[in-house]
């Protein structure tokens, strides 16, 4: 089956993450905000006031699904179950994108519940392609796939990661959600240039970019979504801009999730970004 | 054994149980034992966290310290079986239940269960209410055979310890007195949702016998018997009344009864 592709029409302008303590206030204010992205597996449930909330903010602004619990990457079997209940989601919201992660986390069955990396090699790209299909199929829409962070390489990678990440998107027939900050944190942590990631991703591909801040443990850097988005991100977000074109962009923040104001203001950095890219570009 | 299968094994042993060979995993400036712990602390951490968020009240009980200790012991002994994190906590009752240093709060299991019902009700379905105008048409001697059908956010609950005093007086908004005469003894609830606040409502003993009943899809009859048993003096008006008005009772099927087969047969 064809995977139908997803309506190009997203807001132009940036977009935050929604978290359950500032669904109250944006009904309420109805802030100049481009779109809301929701974690998929927060609505799993079948009612009550999550729902409740998000059906009366779908009326105002467009929607990203953005899920975490699928292991696309699992050597084991898709979980038909969580598939189910995505798509059931899906056709409850109509969302704009639909994206997963470029990682793993199950396997035996047990749910490590964290966004694990890929061994870059011929065998791991063969079997997530094969998932991300099948996913594809089985929700009828084309999905997008988040390259993830890393804190370690496996002996057995030999694949560069933004080769895998290209060639995952041209095989599967996916989009790309390029996320900026996992480039960044990435690119420290194993010693590499984020140009040449950069270099390697077809544009077209790029559906949707996020940015958030990470933290370091003096050793490492960490994708916490704790922090403001780095001076050294923008910089990066400012260069992707200018490779990948406007592409609708996402503020992430999930831990000590500070005021909506907060996260407004980022987004609002980020227009203006893009504002000024678009500026130079005529 | 496929190599993808293999290293996915491995990293799942190395991070949860005892299995420090990590000789799969680069080193380069940081040693892979360092690499783990990162992944280690970041899984730990997602899981606590997941527990904390629908278990306050054991924690509030036990305190953070002593929670997360239990937390940790029941990662090891209980893995997750769902990519969706909300759904892991669901056999901590269970597992408190055969912990050690906690048999001394007999309690905090039944604490446990009630927190896990709080969780499905709030994220359970909606429902309209009753339509009383069904209802009104279908005569009292026709009940016999009606079975009603509960809200899905209800769930029944029954314990030997006042638990719903303990999960109320443990509330972050709680402004009372805290304490809990566990001699008052043993309560009977509906956990319900009023708006979208959880409600905890305390049942006489008929209420619940015939509640009971109803939700395992008895007909009206045999819930009502076991409700008189349970209760000398239920009064079925009131309780129809009450349960329609608070929306514990949404719907019922009715059944096709003898006199409709045998009038429909008569016009074959």
């Amino acid at each position: 089956m064809q995977a139908v592709s997803t309506s190009p029409a997203m807001p132009v302008s940036a977009g935050i993450g929604l978290r359950a303590q500032h669904c109250r206030e944006i009904l309420q204010t109805l802030p100049d905000i481009g779109w809301l992205e929701v974690h998929s597996e927060n609505y799993f449930g079948e009612g009550g006031q999550p729902h409740y909330f998000l059906e009366r903010i779908a009326e105002h602004y467009s929607l990203s699904l953005h899920g975490v619990g699928l292991s696309l990457g699992s050597a084991e079997p898709l979980n038909v179950e969580h598939l189910k209940k995505l798509k059931a989601l899906i056709n409850r919201y109509q969302p704009r994108l639909v994206s997963e992660h470029l990682c793993w986390g199950a396997v035996n069955g047990c749910h490590l519940n964290d966004l694990l990396p890929l061994p870059y090699t011929e065998e791991a790209l063969t079997h997530v392609v094969s998932h991300i299909t099948q996913a594809q199929d089985f929700l009828g829409r084309r999905i997008l796939i988040e390259n993830v962070s890393s804190y370690l390489q496996f002996q057995d990678s030999y694949i560069p990661e933004w080769e895998f990440v290209s060639e995952v998107a041209r095989r599967a027939d996916c989009g790309i959600l390029l996320d900026i900050n996992n480039i960044y944190v990435n690119a420290v942590n194993h010693d590499f240039h984020p140009q040449q990631y950069f270099d390697a991703i077809p544009a077209d591909a790029v559906e949707e970019i996020h940015l958030a801040g990470f933290d370091s443990n003096g050793e490492c850097l960490i994708d916490t979504h704790s922090k403001p988005i780095s001076e050294p991100v923008w910089q990066l977000y400012r260069q992707a801009l200018e490779k990948f074109g406007n592409k609708p962009t996402l503020i992430e923040w999930d831990t000590d999730i500070p005021p909506l104001a907060t996260l407004l203001n980022e987004a609002a950095k980020a227009d203006a970004m893009k504002e000024s890219q678009h500026e130079s570009a005529i | 054994m496929n190599p993808l299968s293999e290293l996915q094994g491995r990293f799942s042993a190395n991070l949860l149980s005892t299995e420090a060979n990590s000789d799969y995993i680069r080193s380069d400036g940081l040693s892979a034992a360092s690499r783990l712990d990162i992944y280690r602390n970041n899984v730990f951490s997602n899981y606590r966290q997941a527990l904390r968020a629908v278990y306050p009240v054991v924690e509030k009980l036990v305190g953070a310290e002593f929670f997360e200790h239990a937390a940790d012991h029941y990662i090891r002994a209980y893995p997750s079986s769902s990519g969706d994190l909300n759904q892991y906590g669901s056999a901590f009752a269970q597992f408190l239940a055969g912990f050690a240093p906690v048999q001394s709060l007999p309690y905090l299991h039944d604490v446990a269960e009630l927190e896990w019902l709080v969780e499905q009700v709030f994220h359970a379905a909606d429902h309209a209410p009753f339509d009383l105008a069904r209802l009104q048409a279908i005569p009292i001697k026709d009940y016999a055979g009606l079975k009603f059908q509960l809200h899905p956010a209800c769930r029944l609950y029954a314990s030997s310890f006042p638990v719903a005093l303990i999960w109320q007086v443990n509330q972050a908004d709680w402004k009372g007195n805290t304490n809990v005469d566990l001699g008052q003894g043993g309560q009977t609830l509906l956990v319900h949702r009023q708006e979208f606040a959880i409600v905890l409502r305390p049942l006489a003993a008929g209420e619940f016998a015939m509640l009971q009943q109803l939700a395992n899809g008895s007909s009206f009859t045999s819930a009502y018997e076991a409700a008189q048993l349970a209760q000398a003096d239920f009064d079925l008006n009131d309780f129809l009344q009450q349960h329609i008005v608070l929306s514990t009772l949404v719907d019922m099927e009715v059944p096709i009864t003898s006199h409709k087969i045998y009038r429909n047969l008569m016009f074959l």
